[in-house]
């Protein structure tokens, strides 16, 4: 295959690099940021002119679970009429879709590195002075936040580290975004793969920034699943394969809940999904990863949904070491103990029926 | 200095911290002084250029954009808690239990050993100031 040569542009610049690194004179320096700073402004402009009421908040990290909180305090703390005509900057289609579950119509999706680039122009100019709202405690790629090590400190959790360190009120209260009823739609669905209502476990092996399970531990863990009578749904989207024996699901976000709830029980590795789903009434079984450390405390103490009062019926736990087949138990225990004291509406009503 | 040994040089536009530094450590190579409009040129150049320039900026405010501060108090968190953790690295934590001994009369000294007093416990200092380079 032939080498297809190197554009003009891309030449140029390699040069200006060169010479910015021989020769870090003040000419050379003042140009290469002048050309720099007129790039971010380019940006900013596109992206946050024009708004009559000025503020324009960014999202500087796309995991799932920051986006979720910092949309949800957000919201809260400017209430309905503005939420709908803020602006929201994410990075990604994925951020974007979560913001939009809380009312932000205007949320516009950047990439990571038109972000870096926003993030960079706050920097320099200062955030006020362009009515920049950044909605993260400590901005990668910025030198402006210093809580990464802080965290867990004397209890600080994820949700503290947000409440308090973006909007200075850790008492802050904030409700769950409203999902849509999807209803009849989840029940075809069901009925078309002949997966069992309220007999269903949708596993969400697949995470982003936080360590993945083994595949075998899903595989073990779905056939066990089978035999026991349970049909099982793998959520995941884009070049994730479902684990063998299951059906890949991948709504929406605002379809979530129908869905999931209907289905009954939700196994995953700790994920920002668990954020999304938290206020879910259904058997919610997360397992956090060992061996992480967020500050002084390790993952469960630090995102904790229960520990964070997303909800209280969340069933959280650590596996140790590589003990996975003592994990899969675990989850299976778990999951039928919850079975046994949450009955289904019918047959607690034939119970009734039978005592009557 | 635990981070630094002895070839920390500090630059701060607060006189006070230039008198005071001495009672607290007798180990920076040097302090230079200059005035708060070039303290913000120097920190705006410390944003553009980040990790090149060699500098830690002690602060729960400064850069522009940093918002350390509305962290004070939320769950007992103290200022000395966040600039060793959070600005300096230092982990594990340990409380400075050392006193400064200072009988001198000059008032910014003064100013700077009550407000280090302040900062070891919990409570937001009153007046409102915000920690220097």
């Amino acid at each position: 295959m032939e080498d297809k040569p190197t554009p003009f542009k891309w030449k140029l610049i390699a040069m200006l690099k060169r010479i910015m690194n021989k020769e870090p004179t003040n000419f050379v320096q003042h140009v290469y940021f002048k050309i720099k700073l007129g790039e971010w402004w380019k940006l900013y402009s596109r992206v946050a002119n024009g708004r009559e009421d000025g503020m324009t908040y960014l999202c500087p990290y796309k995991g799932t679970g920051d986006v979720y909180l910092a949309s949800r305090l957000l919201a809260a703390s400017i209430g309905p009429d503005r939420v709908r005509e803020s602006t929201v900057c994410v990075i990604g289609e994925s951020s974007a879709k979560v913001a939009r579950l809380f009312g932000f119509e205007d949320v516009k999706s950047l990439s990571q590195n038109e972000m870096d680039q926003m993030m960079f122009l706050g920097d320099v100019a200062g955030y006020g002075s362009l009515n920049l709202f950044v909605l993260h405690p400590d901005p990668p790629n910025s030198v402006t936040g210093i809580s990464d090590h802080i965290r867990n400190y004397n209890g600080l959790n994820f949700l503290d580290i947000y409440r308090a360190g973006i909007f200075g009120n850790e008492y802050m209260r904030s409700e769950p975004p409203k999902f849509l009823d999807v209803s009849d739609k989840v029940r075809e669905f069901f009925e078309e793969n002949n997966l069992i209502p309220g007999k269903t476990v949708v596993i969400a092996p697949y995470v982003n920034t936080l360590n993945m399970l083994p595949i075998w531990f899903w595989i073990e863990l779905v056939d066990s699943l089978r035999n026991l009578g349970y049909t099982v749904c793998t959520n995941c989207g884009g070049e994730n394969n479902p684990i063998y024996g299951t059906v890949k699901i991948f709504p929406e976000y605002y379809e979530m809940k129908d869905f999931l709830e209907y289905a009954g029980f939700f196994v995953a590795s700790r994920s920002g999904l668990c954020d999304v789903i938290s206020s879910f009434s259904m058997c919610k079984i997360i397992i956090y990863q060992p061996h992480l450390y967020w500050g002084s405390g390790n993952n469960i103490s630090y995102f904790s949904l229960n520990n964070m009062g997303l909800c209280s019926d969340a069933i959280e736990f650590e596996y140790q070491g590589i003990e996975f087949l003592k994990l899969k138990d675990d989850v299976l225990k778990l999951l039928h103990e919850w079975e046994v004291t949450h009955p289904k509406e019918e047959e607690e009503e034939k119970k009734e029926d039978g005592s009557e | 200095m635990r981070e630094y040994k002895e070839n920390a040089i500090i630059v701060t536009s607060n006189s006070g911290v230039a008198k005071s530094v001495g009672y607290f450590t007798a180990k920076i190579k040097g302090i230079i002084e200059v005035s708060d409009e070039e303290m913000e040129g120097l920190l705006s150049l410390f944003c553009l250029r980040k990790n090149e320039m060699g500098m830690t900026v002690v602060s729960l405010d400064k850069p522009n954009g940093r918002t350390a501060f509305r962290l004070r108090g939320v769950r007992g968190l103290t200022v000395e808690q966040m600039v060793a953790i959070g600005v300096y690295f230092l982990i594990p934590f340990g409380k400075i239990r050392r006193a400064f001994d200072y009988r001198g009369m000059d008032d910014e000294v003064l100013d700077i050993m009550k407000e280090g007093m302040r900062w070891k416990t919990s409570r937001p200092p009153s007046n409102g100031s915000s920690s220097r380079c």
